[in-house]
This record gives structure tokens, C-alpha cells and sequence, in this order.
């Protein structure tokens, strides 16, 4: 592993520290501009949506997508939130399926 | 119902702010479970992509943020730099920019402690310190922050120095945990069309990134996303 974990860890540390004490550290009395929220309204679904897809087919390594048991997994996931299971019974439906598939193939 | 203290000018008795902590600690219960389920995940993942325990503790103590903390590791297990990862993990984390200001006029004491106090604002402890007038309580905001806090540093450690080694991960199908975890990150953010049409946009211009080996620049692509869907809505 190439990356330095800490360095992750620090950099995350005080980026996330600055973001969430914005408001009394940095901008004092003044006001974000009015189209910020906005943004952040779409800006966290669309990261969100970026991650489940990458992390559904990407893979360490691989060019291009990977369809694998992963796929399984989160098809059952989606089944047992659309039935309205808590949350941990949706991750424990995904785990349980992806590996059920992997173990089968 | 008694008849003293029931007047309507009466002072909050000193039992009101024990009881304020006790409402938001009992709140946060059930969220705390989920939040100790993903953070033992978390701590798998962390261990996988080479964090020691103490680095994937730390990092759950101090930044506090489920998505923020997936998406740097991600980006490090998907073989992506430690910059790349800081800025995947930073983006997630701007939200809180608008969380945090909204909290503001609740908080109290100085700029330093303000911002100390406002590290406890997840999205859990946001809602539940708001009140339906719009205005948030400082005390419920802390409660709930604290529990769903020993939550999920104390299940990213159980995650990072438990029985999972990395082969174990495909073993027991946890490489899919994160997808779905991501997505149920982002179904409550799927409350309006645009915000469908903006994420589902987004997801598919991952998918062709991915297929063409960049899946990094997705990352960058939400964010132009954001900015195109924000000025169409203006």
C-alpha cells in the first residue's frame, strides 16, 4: 500500500474540523451565499450515487467494470429495504447473499 | 399531572435540561445500532486498505462522518492516492457547511467551543436536535451526538482489531456492505425529481467512467452535476 494511511487520516481530520466549526471559526457573522445550499442539496446525492456505482462494479486493479456477486448481494438488499427491514438486516442481507452467490459459483 | 409548577410563567425547572440530555440520549438509540453495525464495516474496510486500528479509530473519533470516512477509504482500497481520497472523503463532508450554520444560533460560549460543540453534528443528531419551529436545542444536539459518537468509534474498533482478515472480507460478501450502505446514505436524498434525475445522472456517468478505467474523475463529475442541477433550479 502505497498511500500513508495517517496522512489520510490527518488531512480528513482537519478538513472536517474546519468544515463542520465553519460557522463560528471562519465566517463570523456573515452569511453563506444563497445558492450554497442548493448546491450541497445536489451535490450529496450525486456523490452518493457515484459511490454506489463505483463501489458496486469497480474492483482494485481492474480496468473497466466488475460484475460479480457483489450485484446479488445488492439486488437482496434493495428487496429487504424496499420491505422496510432495519438497517442492519438490509447489510446483513447483502453480506449474506453476496456471499451465498460467491460460495455457489 | 401535579398542580405545582404548572404555571405558564413558571422558570424550566433544573430537571429540564436532565431531562433535555435523557430525550436526545434515548433518541439516538436505534440509529447508535445501526451506526455500531456500519461502524464495524468500516473498520473491516480500514483494515483492508491498511489502516492499523489506532490510525481507523482515530479517524471515526475525530471526523465523525460515516460517508466521508467510506469514501477516503474507497478511494485507497480502489487503489486512488491519499489526496484523491482526502478530497473524495472532504466533498462528502461539505454538507455539513449548511448543517452547521443552521445549528449555529443554538450553540453557546466562545468561537473555539462552538466549533468543538458543532463536531457532533451528523445528520442523526442534527434531526433529532431540531425542533418543528426550525430551531435546534443545544442539549438534545450533544445527548444524541455523544451516543451515536461511542457507537461508531467503538464499533470501527471492534471492525479493526476483530477476528476479519481481508480474504475474509470476500468470504462472507462483505465487499458488497459499502455499495448498500451507500445507498442507504442516499435514499433520504431522493425526496425530489431533480435530486433523482441529478443522482441518477450521476450514477450513470460513474458507470461509463468505470467502464472506461477512470473511475476516479466520477468524483468530480457529481460535482459538475451539482452545479449544472443548481443553476437549472434557480
Amino acid at each position: 500500500m502505497s498511500s500513508d494511511p495517517w496522512i489520510v487520516v490527518g488531512a480528513l481530520v482537519a478538513t472536517t474540523f474546519l468544515i463542520k466549526g465553519a460557522g463560528s471559526l471562519v465566517m463570523g457573522d456573515r452569511e453563506l451565499p444563497a445558492w450554497f445550499p442548493r448546491f450541497v442539496e445536489y451535490l450529496t446525492p450525486a456523490l452518493l450515487a457515484v459511490l454506489v456505482v463505483t463501489q458496486l462494479v469497480g474492483a482494485a486493479g481492474a480496468h473497466g467494470m466488475t460484475f460479480d456477486a457483489r450485484l446479488a448481494g445488492f439486488a437482496g438488499a434493495l428487496v429487504a429495504w424496499r420491505l422496510k427491514a432495519p438497517v442492519p438486516l438490509v447489510i446483513l442481507v447483502a453480506a449474506a447473499v453476496t456471499a451465498g452467490v460467491r460460495a455457489l459459483s | 399531572m401535579t398542580d405545582h409548577g404548572s404555571g405558564p410563567a413558571r422558570p424550566v425547572p433544573a430537571g429540564g435540561r436532565r431531562a433535555a440530555w435523557a430525550t436526545g440520549a434515548r433518541a439516538a438509540v436505534p440509529f447508535t445500532v445501526a451506526i455500531f453495525a456500519f461502524g464495524i464495516s468500516f473498520g473491516v474496510l480500514a483494515k483492508g486498505a491498511g489502516f492499523g486500528a489506532l490510525a481507523a479509530t482515530s479517524m471515526s473519533g475525530l471526523v465523525f462522518v460515516g460517508s466521508s470516512q467510506f469514501a477516503a477509504v474507497s478511494v485507497i482500497v480502489n487503489g486512488g492516492g491519499w489526496a484523491a481520497a482526502a478530497v473524495a472523503g472532504t466533498l462528502l463532508n461539505l454538507r455539513y457547511l449548511v448543517m452547521g450554520f443552521a445549528i449555529l444560533p443554538a450553540l453557546r460560549g466562545g468561537r473555539v467551543r462552538r466549533a468543538v460543540e458543532s463536531q457532533l453534528v451528523i445528520e442523526e443528531s442534527w434531526a433529532i436536535a431540531s425542533d418543528a419551529d426550525g430551531r435546534f436545542d443545544r442539549v438534545r444536539l450533544l445527548s444524541s451526538g455523544v451516543v451515536l459518537w461511542l457507537g461508531w468509534v467503538l464499533g470501527t474498533l471492534l471492525g479493526a482489531i476483530g477476528p476479519f482478515k481481508a480474504v475474509d472480507i470476500l468470504t462472507y460478501g462483505l465487499d458488497a456492505v459499502s455499495p448498500v450502505l451507500f445507498f442507504l446514505l442516499l435514499a433520504p436524498h431522493l425526496g425530489t425529481g431533480s435530486k433523482r434525475t441529478a443522482a441518477a445522472t450521476a450514477a450513470a456517468c460513474a458507470a461509463v467512467l468505470t467502464a472506461v478505467a477512470v473511475p476516479d474523475t466520477a468524483i468530480a463529475v457529481a460535482c459538475v452535476i451539482a452545479v449544472v442541477w443548481t443553476w437549472r433550479s434557480r
